[in-house]
């Protein structure tokens, strides 16, 4: 295996002006500045190897856009070190800049009164993508995406699920070694998530293209990234399997019970009811608790059926984030 | 080199978005040619010549300059660039193998040739207007050089107008300093009055900075007068233009760095 993003002890502390309110503090701020550091990431360790789909995620202002900024050498580290492909990112070597590639779900590179194909012809003279390279890309993108027809519609007409794929093309062109996405599916219809998701699997695929992969949106993690990594105010948390990560946080079972008659069930045993209607309850329990729950209703009354499902996604994701955030090992 | 190009044609078919806003903006830089035009005809009334003009070398003398100030398109770029570090949208710039520097010269050349056929347009207008007080360039070699001038302070321009922009990476907002700028620049090249107007001395210091041959010098030069100055003009413009490059450059790598990228 060949590692092509490396960090050591990578550190970001940003600098903000802090006003007071009102126009007192604001007259204020005006002859003292009040400056308040935060650190967006602490000495974060992590290594990519070639060919990974990796997912970062985490709460909003935990240090994701930030980590993606330091490799793209958008911005300088303030501590550590970061290697990408070989290069330090933050000299913005052309031979590192004709290398990767970074989309930012809310922020466009596409020429706005212009269709996209002006800013692909745009972006064949930047990175110098010979004729033959250029016009395959365009048709195998463009034939994976099916948007061969809006190539010349400007942009401003697109559909924010038609731009997002413009974008993707835009920054895939020239061949990258690597991908930065930071929040590629943000405000996205379920069909175009969809779509995204399978484009960029096809790419980490076929094109062996390296994905790194920032999202709030869990499915994108799970349908995409073997591993994960949890990041949380400027530190890593957790960094493996996301399955594993998730297992080990699935406190609860939802459980669905149909009765054959109408009836009030009852159960001396510490679970949650999310609904109780006269043929149907829906209850959550803590693991452990699933057998005796089931045992007792059976007994008890009339059961027509059973399902057990896991619980919601989303309550486990947030008790990952407060135990990250109290130190607990994960 | 080539990439440039494509920068300067994109400038080019992003601005066809804009043709009414282009058409109406031609005419405005000729507003003062009429507002000239009844000041000095009140000064020439009993006069036949100022400062070496007549009348009609006059009017003329504002609407070249007129025709080169409305070439000069880089200063609303700076807005744009200004806009794009403080809101967080240089990135484009930072993670593409391509100059700022370059991207804003090219863009800023493309804006140029675009409203180039509409300030020719705006300029036969204004002459059929003008018929009879309108005179002609004084010799083909005048002419030609006048334009090459004129284009050394297009250059000079564009990169003081880079640097302006440049300054929002320190100062975030730039507003003030870009307004005074317009109207400082304004005067030191000749845009308000004839600089031929101006003290002796004053004159003497203005041949060393870029401002005396942005508009004043090629107008001059198109009406025949001043034209022994022409090369040492040359000299200046090009060691000027020498010089803001290197300080453009400079400053760049040294300002990038304190962009943080705000607003994602």
């Amino acid at each position: 295996m060949n590692t092509v993003i490396q960090t050591k002890g990578l550190t970001k502390v940003f600098k903000r002006v802090e006003k007071e309110d009102g126009l007192k503090g604001t007259l204020k701020a005006l002859f003292k500045r009040v400056i308040v550091e935060k650190t967006a990431l602490d000495h974060f360790d992590f290594q990519v190897e070639q060919g990974e789909l990796l997912g970062l995620i985490g709460p909003n202002g935990a240090g994701k856009t930030t980590l993606v900024k330091l490799l793209c050498g958008i911005i300088q580290p303030s501590a550590g070190e970061a290697q990408v492909l070989g290069f330090t990112p933050g000299k913005l070597k052309d031979g590192f800049r004709r290398s990767y590639a970074v989309v930012m779900g809310q922020k466009s590179q596409l020429w706005w009164d212009l269709p996209a194909s002006d800013t692909f012809l745009l972006n064949k003279e930047i990175y110098g993508i010979p004729d033959d390279i250029y016009k395959q890309n365009i048709a195998y993108f463009s034939d994976i995406f099916g948007v061969r027809d809006l190539l010349s519609v400007p942009v401003r007409n697109l559909s924010l699920g038609e731009r997002m794929k413009m974008e993707l093309m835009a920054a895939l062109l020239h061949n990258p070694k690597i991908l930065f996405l930071d929040e590629p599916t943000i405000g996205l219809d379920a069909i175009a998530q969809k779509q995204i998701r399978l484009f960029l699997k096809e790419v980490n695929e076929t094109k062996g293209v390296t994905i790194m992969l920032t999202s709030h949106y869990m499915e994108d993690i799970k349908h995409l990234c073997k591993r994960t990594v949890v990041i949380n105010g400027g530190k890593k948390v957790y960094d493996g399997n996301l399955d594993a990560l998730l297992s080990s946080f699935q406190e609860h079972r939802i459980i669905t019970v149909s009765f054959e008659c109408e009836c009030q069930p009852q159960l001396d045993l510490p679970v949650e009811w999310l609904e109780k209607s006269p043929l149907k309850s829906v209850l959550m329990v803590r693991r452990e608790l699933v057998k005796p729950v089931i045992q007792s209703l059976l007994t008890h009354y009339e059961v027509n059926d059973i399902r057990i499902e896991e619980e919601d996604i989303g309550g486990v994701i947030e008790r990952i984030y407060t135990a990250g955030k109290e130190g607990i090992p994960l | 080199m080539r990439k440039y190009l494509e920068v300067g044609k994109i400038s080019v078919k992003s601005q066809i978005t804009y043709r009414f806003d282009v058409l109406i903006g031609c005419f405005m830089p000729f507003i003062r040619v009429f507002l000239a035009y009844f000041l000095w005809r009140t000064l020439f009334t009993d006069k036949t010549e100022m400062g070496g003009m007549t009348f009609p070398m006059m009017l003329t003398y504002y609407i070249v300059c007129a025709f080169i100030q409305r070439l000069e398109q880089s200063n609303g770029l700076v807005w744009e660039f200004a806009g794009e570090i403080r809101e967080g949208r240089f990135t484009k710039y930072l993670v593409k193998p391509v100059s700022p520097l370059g991207h804003f010269v090219f863009t800023s050349l493309g804006k140029t040739l675009y409203h180039l056929v509409f300030t020719v347009l705006a300029v036969g207008c204004v002459i059929l207007i003008f018929k009879g007080q309108f005179v002609g360039p004084a010799s083909a070699g005048s002419l030609i050089l006048a334009l090459l001038i004129a284009f050394l302070g297009l250059l000079v321009m564009i990169l003081l107008n880079y640097l302006t922009a440049l300054l929002a990476f320190k100062f975030t907002d730039i507003t003030g300093w870009h307004l005074l700028n317009g109207n400082v620049v304004d005067f030191l090249s000749g845009a308000l009055l004839p600089l031929s107007l101006l003290p002796d001395w004053m004159q003497g210091v203005m041949r060393y900075f870029p401002f005396y041959y942005m508009q004043f010098l090629p107008a001059s030069l198109y009406l025949g007068l001043r034209t022994q100055e022409a090369f040492f003009g040359l000299l200046v413009m090009v060691i000027w233009i020498i010089v803001l490059w290197g300080l453009a450059e400079f400053l760049y790598h040294r300002f990038r760095r304190l962009y943080e990228e705000v607003g994602a």
